[in-house]
């Protein structure tokens, strides 16, 4: 794993939130690196900073200091249309809100992903051959509110996969579902990385579904605590700790 | 293709970029329906209040045109609005005017206005004319039913003014405050609506002798610019125009016309900007969270932009092809109630309401799109 690249790394990342007065930090000089084809799971407390992280690393927010690098390019040294166009071509969101366009069909929401891609618009069939991979062909023309939580987080991956990014950053995707739900879109997530050797970031709550990855980074009042395999965090916490120092 | 899916080539492609827009319009109905009410509204305001103005001088205009003479010879400083009575000219200078080789009748028309027929109010034309040589000097007055004007206090009445106001031969009617008598029914579309003789006129009004204008017949194969330019040597200071010209004469020498149609035109654009950028405002503070999606999966400040503005669009259209309608409907509702008036709609009127719609309205959506292409993607996300 070691030779591998490194798709997204962060040097003395800062993040500062000014509420009135009053400056909250969020994140508090963070420096990790992850490399193509890793499953990392990101834990940690409420608060601690895991879902301002992952939106910095998706370029979804500037950090107030440090270095955000995407595949090597530093998002600092590049305007906002390029971080833009470098977001939407290497990284897929999947929120666990879902966040699908509640007008449009299940067609339409991974149609527009492509058209703010820029690229062909996709077929009918590569839409069905996407909900194939999420097992919801049959739902092409539903509208989310038509399907069940556990339908749409997996409509929210289809969309995540149709420009075919190298990376996906899964905010607490499956905060809101079920355990039934919860194991397939996990399993969806495994799968994608073990086949497709896509880079999976991933914020849960949930020590199981955080041992689904190869990496588990638990964070901790905006810094990281430790890292290493969750066995490791579990038997050896001293060492995944003196590792993240 | 599914329910809002798109067809394959580059047909998808289009349907794709319009795909969110429509989806939102008819997702939103309430606001889609205002948005299109208040731009037809404008259109529709314009088409009809314009049309009117224009229907209004247009009609006087043919109809004097319809006449058949070729000249209008009136006293200096007239006005082409012939209803005004702007400047009167004796009865004799017709002698004078006869003496020029190539003009072969000279009618003098006495002008007034009745605005009351039947206890109905109403704005109709009268010509006081000698028979004679009104009908000599052009089309003349065709009558269809009865008789001339071929006694004293004799009155005829258009076809129009006669079916609208069931007006028949041998009624009495009052106008000018004296009585006259439906003598006959003539043809409308031409001169007047209601012809009496110049002498009971010239009585009536206490004006002996005196004439708002004249029509003048030139010589067949004569020119009559000709004609026209001999006049103007010989009566200095008179007014003389081609009847070929008579419309554009009348519609540059209306006063506050231009005025009144750009003050119209502003107003519709108005209330398509002020609708549109209230409807778009309130739509995207309602749909913070769906551009934050948006922004989140790449969508450029262009692209939330171009989609704003893409869906005020289609309302604007909506609402310009919904105001053309209604201008349409509204012009058939208004001659059926009142049949003497005239609403002309111009194809030039539809373009600029088109126009100023459009433009009004997207306009309107500027500021909502530049606001929604501002949002911060991770506050518009976290938007409850």
């Amino acid at each position: 794993m070691s030779q591998r690249a490194a798709v997204l790394k962060t040097v003395s990342l800062r993040k500062v939130y000014r509420t009135g007065s009053l400056d909250v930090p969020a994140i508090q000089g963070i420096d990790i690196e992850i490399k193509e084809g890793e499953f990392v799971s990101i834990m940690g407390p409420s608060g601690c900073g895991k879902t301002t992280l992952l939106q910095i690393l998706g370029g979804l927010s500037r950090p107030t200091s440090g270095q955000v690098f995407i595949d090597g390019v530093d998002l600092a040294t590049v305007s906002d249309a390029e971080r833009t166009k470098l977001r939407c071509k290497k990284i897929g969101f999947v929120f666990q809100r879902f966040n699908l366009l509640p007008t449009l069909t299940v067609q339409g929401n991974i149609e527009i992903a492509r058209q703010i891609f820029g690229g062909p618009p996709v077929t009918r069939e590569e839409v069905g051959d996407l909900l194939e991979i999420v097992h919801l062909r049959h739902k092409l023309d539903y509208k989310p509110l038509e399907l069940s939580v556990g339908e749409q987080q997996r409509v929210a991956i289809a969309r995540a996969l149709v420009n075919n990014p190298s990376m996906i950053l899964a905010d607490e995707p499956t905060g809101n579902l079920d355990s039934r739900n919860s194991d397939q879109v996990l399993r969806l997530l495994c799968d994608l990385n073990r086949e497709k050797n896509q880079t999976i970031v991933m914020i849960t709550h949930n020590p199981e579904a955080a041992e689904m990855g190869n990496r588990v980074i638990e964070m901790l009042d905006g810094q990281v605590r430790s890292h290493g395999t969750v066995a490791e965090l579990v038997e050896e916490p001293e060492q995944a700790r003196s590792r993240a120092r | 293709m599914g329910r809002l899916g798109a067809p394959s080539g580059p047909i998808g492609t289009l349907f794709i970029m319009a795909n969110l827009p429509l989806a939102n319009i008819f997702n939103r109905k309430t606001r889609t329906s205002v948005g299109i009410m208040a731009v037809a509204l404008g259109v529709a305001l314009v088409l009809v209040m314009v049309g009117l103005a224009n229907g209004t001088l247009g009609e006087s205009a043919d109809r004097i045109a319809q006449a058949g003479a070729d000249i209008m010879f009136q006293a200096p400083d007239s006005s082409p609005f012939i209803a005004i009575n702007s400047g009167l000219i004796k009865t004799q200078y017709a002698d004078r005017l006869l003496e020029h080789p190539d003009v072969t009748a000279a009618a003098p028309v006495l002008t007034n206005r009745v605005t009351r027929v039947k206890d109905k109010q109403k704005f109709v034309m009268v010509f006081g004319v000698e028979e004679a040589s009104y009908n000599a000097a052009g089309a003349g007055i065709q009558i269809v039913e009865g008789r001339g004007l071929d006694a004293p206090q004799a009155l005829v009445v258009d076809t129009v003014l006669a079916s609208a106001d069931n007006v028949a031969v041998g009624d009495s009617l009052t106008i000018m405050n004296k009585e006259f008598l439906v003598s006959g029914i003539c043809k409308a579309g031409a001169g007047a609506r209601m012809y009496v003789r110049i002498e009971d006129m010239q009585a009536a009004g206490n004006q002996q002798g005196d004439a708002s204008f004249f029509f003048l017949k030139v010589r067949e194969g004569a020119s009559v610019a000709t004609v026209a330019a001999d006049l103007e040597t010989q009566f200095e200071g008179f007014k003389i125009t081609a009847l070929e010209f008579f419309k554009e004469a009348m519609t540059e020498e209306a006063l506050g016309l231009k005025e009144f149609t750009s003050a119209l035109s502003i107003f519709a654009a108005l209330i398509s900007y002020l609708v549109i950028l209230l409807a778009m405002y309130t739509t995207i503070i309602e749909r913070t969270r769906e551009i934050g999606i948006l922004k989140a999966l790449g969508a450029s400040k262009s692209y939330i932009i171009r989609l704003v503005m893409a869906e005020s669009f289609l309302i604007c259209i909506m609402g310009v092809l919904a105001g053309f309608a209604a201008s349409i409907i509204g012009r058939v509702a208004l001659l059926a109630a009142f049949p003497t008036l005239s609403v002309e709609l111009l194809p030039r009127w539809f373009l600029l309401s088109a126009a100023l719609g459009i433009v009004g309205g997207s306009l309107g959506a500027l500021y909502p799109a530049y606001r929604a292409a501002k949002l911060d993607p991770v506050e518009a996300l976290n938007f409850e």
